[in-house]
């Protein structure tokens, strides 16, 4: 168990050095001189030198690269008066040098100078929250609905159910965002108390930073409707298989009632590939929800990267990047630790 | 006595496009306690079908009968035909209980062997979670299970196959049943293992005064457990009576035949009857028929070693041990003999004849073809040695038409040239293997097993090769159509001069087929003789042993 961990942490930082490798050298050829955006008509020769110095950019793309990647590592290489992090502990010295343990170092944004990390660490709560509020309104009633719809097979209620669902599948989000945010934030907004728009926090001009909740439910609801679709027709084709095994007639035939066979022997079953998609939809949703966050103005890794893009942030752009694929990697580490949980033939061939 | 199950007239039929399809008629069963009954016959017989109904184990069979009644020992009565699902509930698993074929699917995989019985012991005993852990473990023990308490928390798919059916039996015995219907239980397993597990579940059952009843389509194995045998064909029962009757003194036609086509060393080299050379089937009654018997004549075996096998030895890493697949094997194969190897599953023989056909590599060792190393040209070798697997089912890939899988090996080889030259040459295959022109156009699934495994045999005549190894390919076969693809083998061997490495577990079947045995044990040759004086005259321990089974 701990060479299967181990190995897949190796994985993952292999993954994780590809990703930050070719990030760096797709926006060091299409941004080959980054400087320039930071130029306005009153900055002089002397201020962009500085700037240049401090992002090394005076310096060859290789020992650019380096130092990208050193920023990013945790364990890095610096001269003794220039670590990056304030928050590090060094672990021994060389010469000038000294090597230091730290969290990885994003840079700053060139928009606001402030550290990319604690941008994306404040949009990520909004897409943390926004998430797991879509996926756990969709894991529930697609689990639901699924079963449901399995128990019952070939009924009304079964074929009503697939048809809806594969209506759902068939909707981008970002139209039924649109739809959603028109409907209940617009035309009954005055009934419903939604806005069209609005974030995790609201900024109240009198009683300052403000939590409204109220907020999440239309992107969530937006968000979560083609997850809840496929996690039902999923879990109802999963269902269907398991019943269909053989173990299913031996536990009939140990006198099981049909709740016990579908919901103790059945459903442990089907719950695997539900999982797969449901972690699968998890991680690319906490990588932000571009559309949908940007149609509610909801504050999150989505939006930020989208309003970075637009005014070439680079830091942003790239830190997001690096981020999601953290994200992706990361879920997956744990679905995998899961899956040698929930089935045992898996902790054999491992 | 009381009779535990009184079953008369019984029909049962499945719904289908064209109206209601009868696949059961007339079907009758008295069952005492401690009785054993063995009911017997081929695939489609309607063997299964009439005792999983009895519980209303298949959902769309529709069942009538003029009495279908169960009554406990304990005097607990109940018309299964007309009971509501929580009354058969009750009874299932506690009175009734099964024994599935496959042990490899019967079992739950997430739940450990320990949780799957217990559940059988909490959903119909009122006692407390300890008390079911330790009688759980106690079946565990009484099936003689290898280290009770270890594999009591260890997961099906970690257990051999015959360890997951005496987990089966404990399941069905937890609840003390009045009766125990096993359904196939052994088919799955190799033929040593069969006797052994058999005769322990009929022990198991004499100790409780269960009834059992035992289905098979092995007559040979029903025989020397059971009381009565019932025997069965396309739904309808074709001769009922005590064991020794049956066997000794056939009255039906249908038994009589199904005892002539079984191979056996003494009808060696002989054309096996097949049923419906030995009878026809006339509304329902079948009416024998004569049967000329006579021998195929084989060309002389050579000399010279056509494939060596040179001190082969291969391991496979397991976690952190090495598991010996073989050790040291050697043996030759001459052109125009049957060679039989033979020994229980796990014991080499497959990853042995992967190894011949190159498609594992040996740790040391090797194979010569013709004098030269067989790996030197491996095209060359593959269009001389083909191989037909054991499973019809799994082994034809489902999408591809019965054509195009036959004459792949022709275009890959480059055997004939044009379409329509392809074509002609595929057409004569499906005829020498007695299949039909038209079935050139068919997929797999539209053939029955036999049929199938004429199509694999097809697909390895397609490159003209010398030899064919057979890995187990008539295991998964009813005797009758089993008598008549080992009548196939036999024939393409004297029209094609071919030789055959017979792989299998079955030494009845390979006794009648080979010219020479090889018995392994554990990746070792145990012992190499021509089959005469094997069968006559075993040397070693472990032959004597297969040859009891």
């Amino acid at each position: 168990m701990i060479r299967f961990i181990l190995k897949k942490i190796a994985y993952a930082i292999l993954i994780l050095f590809s990703v930050a490798s070719v990030v760096f050298w797709l926006f060091s050829f299409s941004f080959p001189n980054p400087e320039d955006i930071l130029v306005t008509d009153r900055t002089d020769e002397a201020t962009l030198n500085a700037i240049k110095a401090e992002l090394k950019l005076d310096q060859p793309k290789g020992e650019q690269y380096v130092a990208f990647l050193n920023d990013l590592s945790i364990v890095s290489i610096y001269a003794k008066d220039r670590v990056v992090e304030s928050s590090h502990s060094v672990l021994f010295n060389a010469g000038s040098k000294q090597v230091v343990i730290k969290t990885p170092y994003l840079r700053r944004s060139f928009q606001t100078g402030q550290p990319t990390k604690t941008i994306l660490a404040d949009a990520f709560l909004g897409t943390l929250v926004l998430a797991l509020a879509a996926m756990v309104f969709a894991s529930i009633f697609g689990l639901f609905f699924g079963v449901l719809s399995s128990v019952k097979q070939g009924s009304w209620i079964d074929r009503g159910l697939l048809f809806v669902s594969t209506l759902g599948i068939s909707v981008p989000s970002f139209f039924s965002a649109i739809i959603f945010s028109f409907i209940f934030g617009h035309l009954w907004g005055g009934w419903t108390g939604l806005n069209v728009v609005g974030s995790l926090y609201e900024i109240d001009p009198f009683a300052g930073k403000q939590l409204a909740l109220h907020n999440i439910l239309l992107p969530a609801f937006a968000l979560g409707i083609r997850p809840l679709s496929i996690i039902t027709q999923l879990t109802r084709n999963a269902m269907l298989d398991a019943l269909s095994k053989d173990y299913i007639r031996t536990a009939i035939a140990k006198g099981l009632n049909r709740k016990q066979v579908y919901f103790k022997h059945a459903l442990k079953s089907a719950l695997n590939p539900v999982m797969t998609s449901v972690s699968g939809w998890f991680a690319s949703l906490l990588a932000g929800a571009f559309f949908v966050e940007k149609i509610f103005n909801w504050k999150g890794i989505g939006s930020i990267t989208i309003h970075a893009l637009e005014t070439s942030d680079l830091p942003i752009i790239m830190g997001s990047i690096v981020f999601i694929a953290f994200i992706f990697v990361f879920i997956n580490f744990v679905v995998d630790i899961l899956y040698t949980v929930l089935d045992p033939r898996i902790r054999l061939s491992a | 006595m009381q009779d535990l199950l009184n079953i008369q007239n019984l029909d049962i039929s499945f719904p289908s496009d064209n109206g209601p399809e009868q696949v059961v008629k007339g079907f009758n069963l008295t069952l005492q306690p401690g009785q054993i009954i063995g009911i017997v016959g081929e695939s489609g017989s309607g063997k299964s079908v009439s005792v999983l109904s009895l519980t209303r184990l298949i959902s769309n069979a529709i069942c009538r009968a003029d009495n279908m009644s169960f009554t406990s020992e304990k005097g607990i009565e109940l018309d299964l035909l007309n009971s509501d699902d929580a009354d058969l509930e009750t009874i299932r698993g506690n009175e009734i209980s099964y024994i599935f074929q496959e042990p490899m699917t019967a079992l739950h995989p997430l739940f450990t062997c320990g949780q799957q019985v217990v559940e059988a012991i909490v959903q119909h005993q009122s006692i407390n979670k300890t008390k079911a852990k330790k009688k759980a473990l106690d079946l565990l023990i009484e099936m003689q299970l290898p280290e009770p308490e270890r594999l009591y928390k260890r997961y099906p798919h970690q257990l051999s196959g015959g360890q997951r059916q005496r987990v089966m039996i404990a399941i069905a015995l937890a609840n003390n049943p009045s009766i125990l219907i096993a359904d196939e239980p052994t088919t799955a397993l190799d033929s040593v293992l069969q006797k052994a597990l058999t005769q322990h579940m009929v022990e198991s059952c004499k100790k409780r005064n269960t009834g059992l009843v035992l289905i098979s389509h092995d007559l040979q194995l029903v025989k020397d457990f059971t009381d009565e045998i019932i025997v069965m064909y396309k739904g309808d029962i074709i001769e009922t009576g005590s064991t020794a009757q049956v066997v000794n003194n056939p009255q039906s036609v249908y038994t009589k035949s199904l005892l002539q086509c079984q191979p056996k060393f003494t009808n060696r080299s002989t054309v096996l009857p097949t049923i419906h050379e030995l009878a026809d089937y006339v509304d329902g009654e079948f009416v024998a028929k004569p049967f000329n018997n006579h021998s195929f004549t084989f060309q002389k075996i050579d000399d010279a070693a056509y494939i060596e096998v040179q001190n082969i030895s291969k391991s496979f890493p397991n976690g952190k041990t090495v598991t010996k697949a073989l050790t040291d094997v050697s043996f030759d194969i001459h052109k125009g003999e049957t060679l039989g190897l033979i020994g229980e599953s796990g014991c080499g023989k497959s990853t042995l004849s992967k190894i011949i056909i190159q498609l594992l590599e040996a740790d040391s060792g090797r194979i010569t073809f013709q004098g030269k190393p067989a790996n030197s040209d491996r095209k060359a070798f593959a269009k001389k040695v083909q191989m037909i697997f054991q499973d019809p089912y799994a082994s034809l890939n489902p999408a591809m038409k019965v054509g195009d899988i036959i004459s792949e090996p022709i275009r890959v080889h480059k055997l004939a040239q044009g379409k329509q030259a392809i074509k002609e040459k595929v057409h004569a295959l499906l005829i020498e293997v007695g299949l039909r022109e038209k079935d050139y156009a068919k997929y797999p699934h539209e053939f029955s097993g036999g049929q199938r495994q004429r199509v694999s045999i097809a697909r390895a005549l397609a490159v003209e090769p010398d030899l064919i190894i057979c890995d187990e390919s008539v295991s998964a076969l009813d005797i009758s159509v089993q008598a008549q693809i080992l009548n196939l083998f036999n024939q393409l061997k004297v029209n094609r001069q071919l030789t055959y490495l017979f792989i299998s577990h079955d030494l009845n079947v390979v006794s009648y087929i080979c010219d020479r045995i090889v018995v392994m044990q554990e990746g070792k040759v145990v012992e190499l003789s021509d089959t005469e004086s094997l069968v006559e005259n075993p040397k070693e321990a472990y032959t004597k042993k297969l040859l009891q089974a």
